[in-house]
């Protein structure tokens, strides 16, 4: 994978929203094999990190953001989760690291109906909590739709800060569906007027590979394996590109072939064996993507709580910006 | 202090109680754990009878519920033992169960017929959260009605909170009771509500391109459903505090599965905490797929073992083992502080550790292995 060495803009927005001095973005710490990406000076790439609960959406929604903020990137990391709480909370707060934002449904709906109606007072005893909860559960096409309008938004850096690459930790896998369906379920629905130009702005987003693509993290274990195939399927019926999945939690490899033949031979080690054992299976078993995605990405289990080494990091952060490269 | 029990492992729990349920988040291993106990149950000579969800497809052909519909199936359990007992298995069916239920509540077929034919009804009925669990113990109160077992076992959907197993009944009449829905009922409301100009504006604007958003006459359809529902939610609200009562007594009891991570204990305690803020207290933990104790092995220290091994094998070796050592005092200090949280309000809560199984349950023959390392055979209670 080669990638075009541009120093992005000398202006960044750090965290705190205030600018950063170019001497700043360049303190980046890139590495030595040229990993100094690109950003887009125009518009800013939706990168949709998504799986099965449990798996370490949030995890690698974190690490690509992070990585990508260290190298100099304008980062925004979106949380869209609702519900069940995800791994074990997301990003180091450092002076590099990128914006942490929540998409809130009431915030995403005022911005939205700002834009379409243009009035910049909002009534918001209408927009309650409640009145949108209705609306949401009786048509929650509705609530979809204005999640993906704004990240439409801030991609072409319309709803706020502008940005260079925008990662979502989206939903996990059973709600994604609904969620990248939604705006071409209005657009059926709707041919006409703002609530069209929307959806089409919207459905536009989601089926652009040079916009928006998906990650799909998954654990190397049966059940996990088996709904991220199913995953995978629906979203090569929405036409969502799939930029990479990403296997978590294989266990390493410590012997070459003689040394593991030795091993079983002997028995000499039962925890060894164990270590052993269990890489081969999930190794079996993230075989089994590869009829279904062309390449997959291994994170390794973390024994001690380490953290992923810089390298790997920018290695799927290449891997996932690179895939859909024009 | 725990206190003293008859007999060691959940033996004696799945011998005493009339209804376990098994609770806790997805991918635990909550199904399996909970047709292990009722495989056990059976065996031990109860008529028994397992309400699956979601069950994973070789854990569903295993118990012969895949592809079959909501119907119960009597398992087949002779290749195992001479069972003195039965157990049949059933999965549930949210969409039918819910239908079956607002027929059973409404007044008539025609008012029936007309909810089930509304949109409203058919979202709400399939996305609604915590629809599956409320249908679940909707599934049970049938099961309970009809059925002549000895143990129902009841599997619920993932749940992280109590209120993803209790909470829909309040959920869906907060939903139709709010001025909300009386506005989508009948949009007029609104603008004659709104106190100025701009707001009158506003929402002459914003309504109809919600309508048309939709695609659908909101209004008239969610005016027909809340009419409509309206007593079949009165009759919800009364069976689901039915349901609540039964699973509150003495002889029901809950168990919660979990995996010796840090993450799924913390959510785990969660669970047991907010259950146990309602008034539920957690009988017994699983946590499964625990990383076996080292052998006697590692005795040997690893200069002698590697004798005659290929260069480097040594430091391999150490290497893995001391990666294996990692993994059991992660698990160990995730099991100690569940332990801790769990002690501080439920003295009698039991924590059994299970280490039968590393890999996905394939088969009757697992579903076994696991039951005797849960009623007490290999399993251990710490």
């Amino acid at each position: 994978m080669r990638f075009a060495k541009r120093l992005i803009p000398v202006r960044t927005l750090a965290s705190n929203g205030r600018p950063r001095s170019a001497a700043h973005a360049a303190s980046g710490r890139p590495t030595d094999d040229s990993m100094i990406l690109r950003g887009r000076a125009e518009r800013g790439r939706v990168v949709y990190v998504t799986g099965k609960g449990g798996a370490g959406k949030s995890f690698v929604a974190g690490l690509l953001a992070r990585t990508a903020s260290r190298l100099g990137q304008r980062v925004a990391l979106v949380e869209m989760s609702e519900g069940e709480p995800e791994g074990p909370g997301r990003v180091d707060e450092d002076q590099y690291g990128p914006s942490l934002i929540t998409l809130d449904q009431r915030h995403a709906m005022r911005h939205l109906l700002k834009r379409l109606l243009k009035l910049r007072i909002l009534t918001n005893r209408l927009m309650d909590s409640r009145t949108f909860a209705t609306v949401a559960a009786a048509a929650p096409g509705v609530r979809d739709l204005l999640y993906v309008s704004y990240l439409h938004d801030m991609a072409a850096g319309t709803a706020g800060a502008k940005w260079d690459l925008i990662v979502v930790d989206g939903f996990a896998s059973g709600h994604t569906r609904a969620l990248l369906t939604a705006p071409r379920r209005v657009l059926d629905l709707v041919r006409l007027g703002p609530a069209a130009r929307l959806a089409r702005q919207a459905v536009e987003l989601v089926e652009d590979a040079s916009k928006l693509t998906a990650v799909v993290v998954t654990t190397p274990e049966e059940l996990c394996i088996s709904e991220t195939v199913s995953l995978l399927s629906e979203l090569r019926d929405l036409e969502v590109t799939v930029a990479s999945v990403v296997v978590n939690g294989v266990y390493p490899a410590r012997l070459n072939p003689e040394q593991a033949a030795w091993l079983r031979a002997s028995g000499a080690s039962a925890d060894a064996l164990l270590h052993l054992h269990r890489r081969e299976r999930q190794l079996a078993l993230a075989e089994t993507l590869h009829a279904h995605v062309d390449a997959t990405f291994v994170l390794p289990h973390l024994f001690d709580g380490h953290q992923v080494d810089h390298r790997a990091a920018e290695r799927l952060l290449a891997a996932v910006l690179g895939e859909a490269s024009p | 202090m725990s206190s003293t029990t008859v007999t060691a492992g959940m033996g004696s729990l799945l011998a005493e109680r009339q209804l376990v349920v098994f609770v806790g988040e997805g991918g635990v291993g909550k199904t399996s754990s909970a047709a292990a106990c009722a495989i056990a149950a059976a065996a031990a000579g109860r008529r028994t009878a397992i309400i699956t969800i979601d069950p994973a497809p070789r854990l569903g052909d295993a118990l012969g519920v895949s592809g079959f519909g909501e119907e119960p199936r009597p398992v087949d359990l002779r290749s195992l033992h001479a069972p003195t007992g039965s157990l049949v298995a059933m999965r549930l069916d949210t969409q039918r169960t819910f239908d079956r239920v607002v027929e059973h509540l409404s007044p008539s077929a025609e008012s029936a017929r007309a909810i089930l034919e509304n949109p409203v009804y058919k979202t709400i009925s399939g996305s609604l959260g915590g629809s599956e669990c409320y249908m679940a113990f909707q599934r049970l109160y049938e099961v309970l009605e009809h059925g002549a077992y000895d143990l129902v076992v009841v599997d619920t959907p993932p749940a992280v909170h109590a209120r993803d197993l209790f909470g829909a009944p309040l959920r869906l009449a907060a939903l139709l009771d709010t001025g909300a829905a009386a506005i989508l009922a009948n949009p007029a409301l609104v603008i004659a509500r709104a106190s100025s100009a701009i707001a009158r504006t506003t929402a002459a604007a914003i309504l109809p391109l919600l309508e048309r958003a939709t695609g659908i006459e909101l209004h008239r359809q969610v005016a027909e459903f809340i009419s409509n529902f309206e007593i079949v939610l009165r009759g919800l609200r009364a069976r689901a505090e039915t349901i609540e009562q039964r699973l509150r007594r003495a002889d029901t009891a809950f168990i919660e599965v979990v995996r010796p991570s840090s993450e799924c204990v913390g959510r785990a305690i969660a669970l047991e905490g907010s259950l146990s803020q309602m008034g539920i207290a957690i009988d017994a933990i699983v946590v499964n797929r625990v990383t076996p104790p080292a052998g006697p092995d590692r005795d040997e220290p690893l200069l002698t073992r590697t004798a005659g091994a290929p260069p480097g094998t040594l430091d391999a070796l150490a290497l893995m083992e001391s990666e294996i050592d990692a993994m059991r005092a992660a698990e160990a200090e995730a099991v100690a502080r569940l332990h801790d949280a769990v002690r501080m309000h439920q003295a009698r809560t039991r924590i059994f550790e299970s280490t039968a199984l590393d890999h996905d349950v394939a088969s009757l023959e697992d579903l076994s292995v696991l039951a005797a390392a849960l009623s007490g055979d290999d399993g251990f209670e710490r």
